[in-house]
């Protein structure tokens, strides 16, 4: 006999009760999001306002969401989700609720999650911006590390990272999970390989295709592999996710959202989204090919003037600075609303 | 047919080894099943059948819910309708019972959160209620031949900002007059705008789920109660993470006496009562066993193990033998002295001991049953403290678990028609009815390695560095 129901009065309950959490952090993320959407059209120090919706982004991801929201948990969440569509609503609900708001947001103005709100993005950003004040203050006191060096240190951290994994897992301390590592060394050794000038940065920037399909098929067998932030969110500890995130943040003071530009399974998906969303960071007019909005994407996003959708954060950095506001956010559904009414 | 079950019984009780009622019907009242947390009942079944190997699989479906967690409670087992049954939590939001012979699934029940703590049972008047405490911040009382939902009680109220919920095992006792169910609490709200936990105790009506007593903590966990009876009054015995033991009058939920610690009381408490001076043990993340006069909480003696003691001890009032047996996390067992103690002997086991232990008396010598985070079954000779057997209980579904920060299933063990059994949630999702006779053929399984996880990393690195590669030349050729 098989009594595999809830009553009729915890089901209607269940939303508050058993998934409890789930409005919580779901009214704060919707919050969250309507705010970022307010403030992308502030013009004004438009890039300080950004650092700190990142920042109060943080505070509500690390105190208020209890679901991870970590890069790989939205995929199998959402997965997960699908999965119970017509047996568990509630359930059902409270894994896609996150992802689906991430990504409805990203399909109506542009992958904004990347550049403004995404916790992992953020604390590569942290240290982009450590590593800019540092080459400053080495190029003041006219210290300014070759590549040779720049390869040795990197070397260095790999090696450290290798024998901190390796102590850990010998002393069986606290493996919650372990497969972020993978993806923690990997990072490193192709940081190394673009660093050390054996492969190019554009060239691999597929990988990011193959994370993301590994996490969907890792997901559909049900192999949870817990997100870099996920020690964050969780009530275990889980120090592999640490260690990951501390390898991405040393890996940004290398190149800058090295995670992003390589790994991250979420940006893949993000990017696919980007070219069908309704928002994009279009180049209008003529060019004089000055550089400077290259050189703010803190991804590599523009390449000649052209700004590469799948790799766009939509930080919208490129369109504060270009000097001649040739950079614009455009709407692209409106245009083609507008080409199909003159057409008619 | 009860008194032709009765009789019967008690004839192969009679046949059976010595120690230990066998029983056609008995109750599982609280999570180790008696307040010297023995855990170990004797049974007998309508048709005699003698238990076989079996388990039940949750692998496939565990990521839905808290990683690295309980899979499993604590079982319990209890005999009514003639045969014996098995219940158990589990963390996929479920109460489960089987058939313990068999392992055929009798009912499972759905609740609104995970059921971390043990489900207690018992029969009167022909009716079978197994109670189950949910995360949901509900008991539930479902019946034992069906598994439809008798009544439930929230012990806890929902208000929109409480966060989770964890609830303890419920224990089966009276409350003045009434059988009552006693089952702890605690929520807690990490949220900034309301952060808030609490913890407490509370007692409802084992006939009707109406609520009798409750009784406010600290803001912390609160650890499995245990029912006791002292003086002609009962008492109940909880630990909590916020440090204390409390000893609280069962009917009326009044503090007797409390003993602080100075570090969270994980596990729950035993009881030695058949004593001139009845004694209440408890261990701390302080590492110290302590002995404490029941009927003051004045301390009789401690001792200091190597490590945390996150289970529970388990008393052992053999003629010619009072221990006290616990685990620690310094990887050893430890049996004392009841009355001063004395280490009587220990014993090193390949992680740290997380589990109570269970009481096994299968021939002339007793066995102590506990499992480690080294995820082995071991049974410990009670006299020597010598390993008879120790069996791999099967690889985590994790590949490693946060240290202290789990609830963990504990081993039970059964004579059924003669046959001794342990049941057991395992770390690997599997729960798993094994009878000792086929333990002790077991070959101990294979150690703990992380050699496949070095490999997969320079397979992965391999792969990564290949692809990177690829695409390049690739690049290079579109170029």
């Amino acid at each position: 006999m098989d009594t595999n129901y809830l009553p009729l009065w915890k089901t209607l309950e269940s939303p508050l009760v058993a998934l409890d959490e789930s409005h919580v952090e779901l009214f704060s993320v919707l919050a969250l999001f309507l705010l970022t959407l307010l403030v992308l059209n502030v013009r004004r120090h438009r890039q300080g306002v950004r650092h700190l919706v990142q920042g109060l982004a943080i505070l509500v991801f690390f105190y208020i969401v209890y679901s991870c929201l970590g890069v790989f948990g939205m995929i199998r969440n959402t997965l997960h989700g699908i999965t119970l569509i017509g047996t568990v609503f509630t359930e059902s609900f409270f894994w896609m609720s996150l992802p689906v708001v991430v990504l409805s947001f990203a399909l109506m103005s542009g992958p904004f999650f990347c550049g403004w709100i995404c916790p992992t993005g953020t604390l590569q950003e942290i240290m982009v911006i450590l590593r800019e004040n540092l080459g400053r203050l080495g190029a003041r006191v006219r210290l300014r590390p070759g590549p040779a060096t720049r390869n040795v240190l990197l070397f260095l951290f790999f090696a450290g990272f290798m024998l901190l994994v390796f102590w850990m897992g010998s002393t069986r301390q606290f493996y919650v999970e372990d497969s972020s590592l993978y993806w923690g060394a990997s990072l490193f050794l192709l940081l190394f390989l673009v660093l050390s000038g054996v492969v190019r940065d554009e060239a691999i920037r597929g990988l990011r295709a193959a994370s993301f399909w590994i996490i969907v098929i890792s997901a559909l067998l049900r192999t949870t592999i817990v997100s870099p932030v996920h020690f964050a969110f969780a009530d275990v500890r889980d120090p592999a996710s640490a260690l990951t995130t501390l390898v991405l943040m040393v890996a940004s003071l290398f190149l800058a959202r090295a995670w992003c530009r390589y790994i991250c399974p979420w940006g893949y998906l993000m990017g696919l989204i980007h070219r069908r969303s309704r928002l994009r960071v279009q180049a209008e007019g003529e060019c004089r090919d000055c550089g400077v909005c290259a050189r703010v994407c803190r991804v590599g996003a523009i390449q000649a003037g052209r700004v590469r959708l799948d790799q766009c954060q939509f930080c919208l950095a490129c369109v504060d600075r270009c000097p001649q506001g040739r950079m614009k956010v455009v709407d692209t559904w409106q245009a083609k609303t507008d080409n199909q009414c003159s057409t008619s | 047919m009860f008194h032709i079950l009765t009789l019967w019984s008690l004839t192969v009780g009679v046949g059976s080894s010595a120690g230990g009622q066998v029983l056609a019907e008995a109750d599982w009242p609280m999570w180790r099943r008696d307040e010297m947390n023995r855990a170990s009942v004797r049974l007998v079944t309508a048709d005699g059948e003698r238990p076989r190997r079996w388990s039940f699989d949750l692998a496939g479906r565990v990521h839905a819910f808290e990683p690295g967690m309980t899979v499993w409670s604590s079982p319990a087992v209890a005999a009514f309708d003639g045969r014996a049954w098995v219940a158990a939590g589990c963390y996929d939001h479920r109460v489960y019972l089987w058939d313990a012979v068999s392992g055929e699934l009798r009912f499972r029940y759905t609740t609104g959160g995970g059921v971390y703590g043990t489900p207690v049972m018992r029969t009167r008047g022909g009716r079978t209620l197994l109670y189950a405490a949910s995360s949901d911040r509900t008991v539930y009382a479902l019946d034992g031949i069906d598994g439809t939902r008798v009544f439930s009680t929230e012990v806890e109220p929902y208000r929109p900002t409480v966060g989770g919920a964890r609830l303890s095992a419920p224990a089966l006792g009276r409350a003045g007059e009434r059988e009552a169910v006693f089952v702890g609490h605690w929520v807690y709200d990490k949220s900034l705008g309301a952060n808030r936990q609490r913890g407490g105790l509370s007692a409802i009506d084992a006939e009707s789920g109406a609520r009798l007593w409750r009784a406010d903590f600290l803001d912390n966990r609160v650890s499995h109660p245990v029912y006791f009876e002292l003086d002609g009054s009962g008492y109940l015995c909880v630990g909590s993470e916020d440090g204390n033991l409390r000893v609280l009058r069962a009917d009326t939920g009044e503090v007797v006496w409390h003993h602080r610690e100075s570090e969270i009381i994980q596990g729950s408490c035993a009881l030695w009562l058949r004593t001139e001076r009845p004694l209440v043990f408890a261990g701390s993340h302080f590492g110290k066993l302590r002995a404490l006069d029941a009927r003051t909480g004045e301390e009789v003696w401690s001792m200091k193990t190597g490590y945390w003691i996150a289970a529970t001890p388990m008393v052992i009032d053999e003629p010619g033998v009072e221990r006290v047996v616990v685990g620690s996390y310094d990887g050893k067992m430890y049996a004392l002295d009841a009355r001063t103690g004395a280490v009587h002997w220990s014993h090193a086991c390949g992680g740290p001991v997380h589990a109570s232990a269970a009481w096994l008396k299968d021939g002339p010598r007793a066995t102590a049953l506990v499992t480690a985070l080294d995820h082995r079954l071991y049974g410990l000779w009670m006299d020597q403290g010598t390993e008879r057997f120790s069996v791999f209980i099967g690889a985590p579904l994790w590949d490693g678990v946060s240290l202290g920060e789990s609830t963990w299933s504990s081993p039970v063990t059964v004579a059924i028609n003669g046959r001794w059994m342990v049941y057991h949630g395992g770390y690997n999702g599997e729960f798993l009815g094994l009878p000792i006779a086929e333990a002790m053929m077991f070959e101990g399984g294979r150690p703990w390695s992380n050699a496949r996880f070095w490999l997969t990393m320079v397979l992965v690195l391999v792969g990564v560095g290949g692809a990177a590669w690829l695409l390049d030349r690739r690049r290079v050729k579109a170029a």
